[in-house]
């Protein structure tokens, strides 16, 4: 009640604040809907911290004398942050005047990071506490975290509440209290590199923008159907043949070079390799991984809306498994200090193994029967092969639903939902039921921010954008029927943007700033939850996007500031947050 | 063509959506696309197989010697060498000369030596047939003919906006080749739009948008042959447009002064889309949607309730005749900015609330003898409004409301449906004789999940009942981009390529309307602006383009 209560006050004593320079401004859809909801401080922090208590009065920055220092020494993961939080703390098109008129006491003069374990971690994990505390009083500020992550999670924070005042000065309050932890240790953001090509630069920026807004793992979705293009140094063939062309692929450099700017962010990267079914792209690499679907006796044909002419990987071939073996002992070197792979394995239907006289002669030689059981051999072999290589496993809940006993230790990812399949069941039903069995759990199924729609959200006096409403009001709770054990089983979510229809043109413009909205359901106090007053905030946030180089789209209408996309002081496309040669 | 339009149908059953829906509807046939054809498609267009080479240091534009010429002829001989010959560098050398100068120059891949073997196309020879004219026009003669057939091709056309035309064209048909570096084949091409009036509404009103963005989507307009920009600049939310006459309008109005066209930034605007055939067709909405008029100047209705002004304000006040003062100089002053004939003058979804509840109004009511019909007062405001327009030598587009109030216009008026159903809707506005406009089915801020242009593609603008002379009122259409969610960040790749759609639909021919026929070069066209710079969005499903936005 207390953390509620505090929460409130800390509401009011920003706004105050905020008569000191609106910096942006949204305003109604409609004029004869005005707006409802609190006008944010310039500098409220998003996704809004569990404690904030900040005073009125402000203190000031002088880029020339400021200094941030931590505990630890030749730390990479802290000196990077630091050197990189520069141009976020001074954007550097925006004139920031020297305070040096204001009494000594009214200026800040560091903020130490404050390491408690004094040790240098090299890559997060699930069980990290991930929390931090933020204190700033007479002059000097100080982070304290237990580990590294939660102090960038702190200096983030730190950066959100400096702002720019409107005589130009830098500022921040005072006087600030913050503690701060996640509601969930789990929050993922989807990207599909399969469907369309997601450039190198895109990437950085999209997992700049992550860390903008505290997310922690990128669940890198790197084949499908469509296209491969992961280079894999033993087996070059897969994007020789599976990419869309030579340009469009990730070398085994590029790679690393996604995998370290992640890391240094406080962001894992799982990545995905997704099988038995949308290997189309592999299969061009290694046709005889496929099944020969068959029409009566007749192989490779396909028979539309049942199944194609080759289709799914043949569960009865060794070599699939020799092949899977070796590919993902690369995966797990490549993506070294990661535990878990995500083995996909959804959408599995098996009409065309059950055409193929093979498979039914194997099928009855090992006293199998249906679809499941193939899918049971698959999955048992293809997560031993994980697990005899040191690796954890994700996998969609497809086998776990048609009744594959999945080992308890494996991740279930739900994304079936009746908005989606319309025979499904809906999502809390999923949850409950694999978190009650025992199984971590990702929530992706409500959070398909890829389907876009235009719409508005109609209360009786106001009007509020359907595309943040939508994402921003969803209680993972809802409907659930576990219980506190169970209920502990949902380590987070998962944002998506599947592929079909984005690729570099619009991937971060359809993103953000609608996927702050799930940010927030994740980190946040699930009392922070009142959307009129979070559209406000939201919109200081999206500002903030645009100010760090992300072109981050409106949720209403409004403005920012003379750094939009396009004006002179624009960050967007500025080299010093795109990332292009 | 070299390539004959080919649909690749992959063995694979490829799934084209997770989980969007069962399978068996989620076979999809990947789309190759085309190679060297025009968007939109030209009304007749003739290839073989004969290829020619094209070199950058061996071609050349000349202007006929029996041709007419002007600047606008040179300057865009200057634009397609680079939109030919270097695309990705292209957009940064007009838009940010400053970023332009640190990027690599791309060599040619082909060198000439290595084009000894090959016909060589030399130059193209334009010859324009009347004098060029400053501005263009809705009566503008926009046709072209294009013939190559030896090293030195032609393209004719009777006006400069037709020649520009035609050099789009000819940009689109040169693709790369792996042997040659650029090639074109043989072809004949005679080309006309089929509607006179192909627009593109901007709102920069409900978020502003830069100039360089504006002139981004003005060069992806020219680059379909779209030709009207019809610039909502102002609304209830800001006003960014900078009065000369009433500077404290957007002082007071804008967002803020960083949010404001200065009068340079409209010339500057107009001129960009000038050297592209383009018109500027700008619109001051009122009575209804001027909130934002009325921050710095006491034009509005002012809002009763318990006998007391509130400190709300509804439309223009039409009971005083300072308003109407007001709009005469603000009128005289647009239209000696904007050069186009046509000023848009609004008129819609006015708001009768507030003239109801205010007491200077019910008293002018009855003076008026229009006793409690407010719809009278409305027709009466716009009378006025179209009388002050006209008596400045302009013509006006107004949306369709005017004319559903009975509103006296010019006879030369455009109206603009963009009510349902709009069939029955263009069946009346032409019975009464009007030109008119389409955007009923073309609002582009309505984003939907998939690939919404092909709704945008069936939707014609002669799709209603009525007589041949009431299809010939019908001029053309506009796609409009409203701009709730819409800003900067997302306005070019949200318009663009589903603008295509109508871009097509107002240029082609009427049998030119099968969206999987057009899909293959809906596919290249895409590709091609993002080769350009311009970052238009995957529409289709999964694909790629040989250079992918990376910015």
């Amino acid at each position: 009640m207390s953390h509620t209560l505090h929460f409130f006050i800390s509401i009011v004593l920003c706004f105050v604040i905020g008569i000191h320079r609106v910096q942006s401004e949204i305003t109604y859809i409609e004029a004869r809907y005005p707006l409802r909801g609190t006008p944010s401080a310039p500098n409220a922090p998003w996704p809004q911290p569990q404690y904030l208590n900040a005073s009125l009065n402000l203190t000031y920055i002088d880029p020339d004398f400021f200094i941030v220092y931590s505990n630890l020494r030749n730390c990479d993961v802290i000196d990077k942050a630091i050197e990189r939080y520069q141009p976020l703390f001074y954007p550097p098109k925006l004139t920031i005047r020297s305070p040096d008129t204001f009494d000594d006491s009214r200026v800040l003069i560091s903020v130490l990071i404050e390491i408690r374990s004094k040790k240098c971690d090299v890559y997060p994990d699930l069980h990290d506490d991930q929390s931090y505390n933020i204190t700033i009083e007479n002059a000097y500020g100080k982070i304290t975290a237990e580990n590294v992550w939660g102090a960038l999670n702190g200096l983030e924070t730190f950066s959100q509440l400096l702002f720019i005042t409107d005589d130009d000065y830098l500022a921040i309050n005072a006087s600030v209290t913050i503690r701060d932890w996640p509601r969930f240790p789990y929050r993922g953001l989807l990207l599909d590199s399969s469907r369309h090509f997601l450039p190198v630069p895109i990437l950085k920026q999209q997992i700049d923008a992550m860390s903008y807004n505290k997310y922690n793992v990128f669940h890198w979705h790197l084949s499908d159907d469509q296209s491969w293009p992961f280079v894999s140094k033993k087996f070059p063939q897969l994007t020789e043949k599976g990419a869309f062309s030579p340009d469009h692929v990730y070398t085994p450099e590029e790679v690393q070079d996604i995998i370290e700017h992640a890391r240094l962010r406080g962001i894992r990267t799982i990545p995905e390799f997704d099988s038995p079914g949308h290997v189309a792209a592999l299969g061009r690499a290694f046709p005889e991984f496929l099944t020969d679907c068959y029409n009566g006796s007749t192989p490779n044909q396909a028979i539309y809306s049942k199944h194609a002419a080759r289709e799914i990987i043949d569960v009865t071939k060794d070599e699939v498994y020799k092949f899977m073996k070796e590919f993902l002992q690369e995966v797990k070197d490549t993506f070294k200090y990661e535990p878990y792979i995500h083995l996909g394995m959804d959408e599995v239907t098996p009409a065309c193994w059950l055409s193929n006289p093979n498979i039914q002669k194997f099928l009855k030689d090992n006293n199998m029967t249906n679809g499941t059981d193939l899918m049971t051999h698959y999955s048992n072999k293809i997560l031993g092969i994980a697990k005899s290589i040191g690796a954890k496993s994700m996998v969609w809940q497809d086998p776990w639903d048609d009744g594959v006993k999945l080992p308890l230790g494996t991740v279930i990812g739900i994304w079936k939902d009746t908005s989606l399949l319309p025979d499904s069941p809906p999502w809390s039903y999923f949850l409950s039921k694999a978190t009650s069995e025992g199984y971590d759990t990702v929530l992706s199924a409500p959070f398909y921010l890829n389907m876009i729609k235009y719409g508005k959200y109609e209360t009786n006096d106001s009007v509020m954008n359907l595309e943040f409403f939508r994402w921003y009001n969803i209680d993972l709770f809802a409907n659930f029927t576990g219980d506190d054990a169970a209920r502990k089983r949902l380590i987070g979510a998962e944002t998506t943007l599947w592929g079909e229809f984005v690729d570099g043109t619009n991937s971060l413009s359809r993103l953000w700033v609608r996927a702050s909205g799930v940010a927030e359901r994740l980190w946040s106090s699930i009392d922070v939850n009142n959307p009129e007053d979070a559209q406000f905030r939201l919109d200081v946030h999206r500002c903030r996007m645009l100010r760090r180089g992300i072109p981050a789209a409106p949720i209403l209408n409004g403005y920012c500031g003379p750094y939009e996309a396009g004006m002179k002081q624009s960050m967007v496309n500025d080299p010093i947050f795109s990332y292009i040669d | 063509m070299r390539l004959p339009i080919i649909l690749l149908f992959l063995l694979a059953v490829i799934s084209y959506s997770h989980g969007k829906q069962p399978r068996g509807s989620l076979n999809i046939f990947d789309v190759k696309p085309t190679v060297g054809q025009p968007w939109p498609k030209p009304q007749t267009i003739k290839t073989t197989s004969q290829q020619y080479a094209v070199h950058p240091s061996a071609f050349h534009f000349m202007v006929n010697s029996t041709s007419q010429s002007c600047d606008l002829l040179t300057s865009a001989f200057d634009r397609y060498y680079r939109i030919i010959f270097f695309p990705q560098t292209y957009l940064n050398h007009i838009l940010d000369p400053e970023l332009a100068k640190h990027e690599k120059q791309i060599e040619p891949k082909i060198s000439l030596a290595d084009l000894q073997d090959a016909t060589l196309l030399k130059r193209l020879n334009v010859h324009i047939a009347q004098p060029c004219e400053q501005y263009p026009s809705l009566e503008s003669d926009e046709s072209y003919s294009l013939t190559i057939d030896s090293d030195s091709a032609m393209l004719e056309s009777v006006t400069i906006w037709g020649a520009l035309r035609g050099l789009e064209t000819f940009s689109q048909i040169i693709y790369a080749d792996d042997n040659l570096g650029f090639a074109v084949n043989n072809t004949m091409i005679n080309d006309f739009p089929r509607f006179k009036h192909r627009g593109i509404l901007v709102d920069t009103s409900r978020h502003f948008i830069s100039v360089k963005t504006l002139k981004m989507n003005l060069e992806a307009m020219a680059e379909s042959k779209l030709n009207v920009l019809h610039f909502h600049i102002v609304d209830d939310q800001s006003f960014p447009y900078e009065s000369r006459t009433f500077p404290e309008i957007s002082l007071a109005g804008a967002y803020n002064q960083a949010h404001v066209y200065s009068q340079d930034d409209i010339a500057g605007l107009i001129e960009f889309a000038r050297q592209r055939g383009i018109r500027v067709v700008v619109e001051f909405d009122s009575p209804g949607h001027t909130q934002s008029w009325g921050l710095a100047i006491d034009i509005l209705t002012h809002c009763y309730s318990g006998g007391k002004p509130n400190d709300e304000f509804g439309p223009m006040d039409p009971s005083r005749n300072t308003t109407f003062d007001f709009l005469k100089k603000l009128f005289s002053e647009v239209a000696s900015v904007f050069p186009d004939h046509y000023m848009h003058l609004g008129g819609d979804e006015v708001d009768f609330d507030c003239w109801r509840s205010n007491p200077d109004v019910q008293a002018f009511m009855l003076k008026m003898g229009f006793g409690t019909d407010y719809s009278l007062l409305e027709q009466y405001y716009m009378q006025n409004v179209v009388d002050i327009v006209g008596a400045t030598g302009k013509g006006y587009t107004v949306w369709q409301e005017i004319i559903d109030n009975n509103v006296t216009v010019k006879a030369d008026t455009v109206v603009e449906v963009w009510k349902d159903p709009y069939p029955q809707e263009l069946a009346r506005v032409t019975k009464l004789g009007y030109r008119t406009l389409l955007s009923t089915c073309w609002y582009l801020d309505y984003i939907s999940y998939g690939s919404d242009w092909v709704k945008y593609y069936m939707c014609d603008p002669h799709n209603f009942n009525g007589t041949d002379e009431q299809k010939k009122l019908v001029v053309g259409g506009e796609a409009c981009l409203w701009g709730e969610f819409v800003d900067a960040t997302n306005l070019i790749s949200r318009m663009w390529p589903r603008a295509f759609s109508i871009a097509e639909r107002l240029w082609s021919a009427a049998d030119v309307k099968d969206p999987a026929v057009a899909k293959p070069r809906f596919e290249e066209h895409r590709c091609r602006y993002v080769r350009r710079g311009i970052p238009a969005s995957p529409e289709n499903g999964p694909s790629y383009c040989d250079y992918e936005y990376n910015r």
